[in-house]
Order: C-alpha cells, then structure tokens, then sequence
C-alpha cells in the first residue's frame, strides 16, 4: 500500500511537471505546437510512421555511440560522447514538443470552451494518467501518442504554413 | 453637347473623382438622357458581376509562377555551412592558443607591463577543460534492478546499418511532396 501511495504521489508530482513545462512550450513556441498539433489531427498515421522510424533510427544511433565511446578513451571518448548526448538531448525535446502537441488536441477535443492555460493543465493530466496505466498505458497509448506526436513536429518544418 | 466618357462614369461610380467634377457631372446627367441611361447599364453591369460566385482555379499556378521568376544569387549550400564551420573552429583556436601565446610574448618582453590579466581567460579555458574530462567520464545512469540488454557489437552494427536504410526510405516516402500535398 504504502508502495501505492508512493507511486501515485510520484506520478502527481510528474502530472504537474509535465503541465508546467507543456504551459511554458505552450507560451514560448505557440506557432510550432500549433501547426504540430494540426498535422497530428490531420495525417495521424503519416506523423506516427514517421515519429517511429525517427525514434527507432536515433535511438540505435545514441545506443551506438554510447557504445563505442565506452570502450574508447581520451578525446575519442569525449568526441564519442558528445554528438550521442546531443542527439538524445534533441529527441527528448523533440518528443516533449510532440506529447504538448497531443495533450493539446486532447484538451481541445474535452473542454473547447475553457481557457488555454486550463486546456494545457487537463490535456496534460489525462495523457500522464492515462499513460501511467499498466502495460496498455506503458506501452500502447505513451508509444503511440510519442510516435505521432514527434512525427507530427518533424512534419511541422516540411510542410507550408498553415492556410487561415 | 459633349456625352460623358466611359472613363470618367466608371470614375464616378467607384467614387474616385474629386467634389468639383462629381458635382459637374451629376449636372450633366441631370440634363443627359443618353448618359443617364448609360450610367445605368453600367450600373446594371457591376451589379451583376458583383453577384457572380468566386470562381476558383483548378491548379495552383503559384508554384509554376514562382519557380519562373528569377532566383535570387545564392551561395551554394557546402559553403553556407562550412563559413559558420569555419568560424566556430577559428574561435575554438583563439580560445585555446591566446592565454599561451600571452604568455610566451610576456615572457620574452621581460619589463613590459601589459596593464591587463588574461586570468579569467584561464579560468574560462579550465572550465571548458573540466567539461571535457565530465563528458570523457560519462556513464549511462543505471536503473535499479535493469541489468541491460547483451547483444554484440555486430548485432549492434547490423541493426544501426538496418535502421538507417529504413531511416533513409520511410523519411524519403513520408517527407516527400509535402510541401505540395500539405493536410
């Protein structure tokens, strides 16, 4: 129980984490998660196909690196290093763009009518919660809403600017 | 009497001409039948082409139209990005060879005071020193109770081989005309 309880206070203080950094994407790059989160709602399986195999590409790279740079030394190690830590660093901003994005279209399917801020604070709480849901959370829907998600952000800087 | 032109009834209805000549030239179709009824035509005309539906092209011609115009001179691409390449490794240089090119000059000008201490320079240089042996002794954080995934260094080669032709095709596939066929 007291294993429980510690869980779900963990996943609380990572809900609200998550809505203050989605809120701060959300105020800072509103452009981007916009047109991100329009080419989610509109090519979902365009985005998602392209989220995984750019997932699955960079993180067999950053796995690589990481493996070479273990057993090389010296500068080779630091020069190793570097360009896997990037490239992780980048996917992991790349896929926190991607999830705001979604939690945004949740929200917008849910509460239309609410503030923007609310909007952001609620998309983020269902998507954490229902993420956090054994095996079908972990694997399934955080998967699937990544892979879109982060192909829907990619597609962002290929396609035109959205039409008024 | 001299009718009124063409030029001058369309100037009128698109409320162009000046208090004086709107003034003249409703004094003229006040006494012109002709004109009058002309005015009206045209009148009749614009009205009926204001009610016509917008009439939408079956192609976009923008990017026909685009492509034809002339393309602004543009440096080509290998050296757009080796100039910034270029500028970050010089930098890079400096920063390293300035504090021991300082100190050879103050060495061998003996009794020449500088007036200025490049120690923060130093500083900045033992940072960047400490960041290097940080990232040269990185390791991955382990998770309590996850001992890895064993595969060997081919597996590891083929997979990254298998990934990135897969990478190549589905981005070239998915990424293509999409500047085009946006949603």
């Amino acid at each position: 129980m007291n294993e429980i309880g510690r869980m779900f206070f963990l996943l609380i203080v990572l809900t609200v984490s998550l809505a203050g950094y989605f809120l701060v994407l959300n105020a800072l790059f509103a452009h981007r998660l916009a047109k991100s989160q329009h080419i989610f709602e509109q090519s979902r399986a365009r985005s998602f196909l392209l989220g995984l195999i750019n997932l699955l590409f960079f993180a067999v790279l950053v796995v690589a690196l990481f493996s070479m740079a273990e057993r090389a030394s010296g500068a080779v190690k630091t020069l190793l290093t570097l360009p896997a830590l990037l490239i992780a660093g980048a996917m992991t901003a790349s896929l926190g763009f991607g999830w705001a994005a979604v939690a945004n279209v949740i929200a917008g399917r849910f509460f239309p009518q609410s503030p923007s801020w609310m909007k952001v604070v609620m998309g983020t709480v269902i998507l954490a919660f229902g993420g956090a849901l054994p095996f079908a959370g972990w694997f399934l829907l955080l998967p699937y809403t990544g892979f879109a998600g982060l192909g829907a952000f990619i597609l962002g800087f290929f396609q035109k600017e959205l039409k008024e | 009497m001299k009718h009124l032109t063409d030029d001058a009834i369309n100037e009128y209805l698109d409320h162009e001409l000046a208090e004086f000549d709107r003034s003249s030239l409703e004094l003229h179709l006040a006494e012109c039948a002709e004109c009058t009824s002309h005015l009206e035509v045209l009148q009749e005309v614009f009205a009926q082409l204001s009610k016509l539906p917008e009439a939408s092209l079956s192609h976009d011609l923008s990017s026909g139209i685009l492509r034809s115009l002339p393309q602004p001179h543009a440096l080509p691409p290998l050296i757009r990005l080796a100039a910034p390449f270029q500028a970050v490794l010089a930098l890079l240089g400096l920063a390293i060879t300035i504090p021991y090119a300082y100190e050879k000059i103050a060495s061998s000008m003996t009794g020449i005071e500088f007036g200025f201490s490049l120690q923060p320079w130093f500083d900045l240089q033992m940072m960047g020193l400490n960041w290097w042996i940080v990232i040269k002794d990185f390791h991955l954080p382990a998770l309590p109770g996850f001992t890895g995934f064993e595969f060997s260094d081919q597996i590891l080669y083929l997979g990254l081989l298998a990934c990135s032709i897969a990478w190549f095709i589905g981005n070239g596939m998915l990424l293509k005309d999409t500047r085009r066929n946006h949603p």
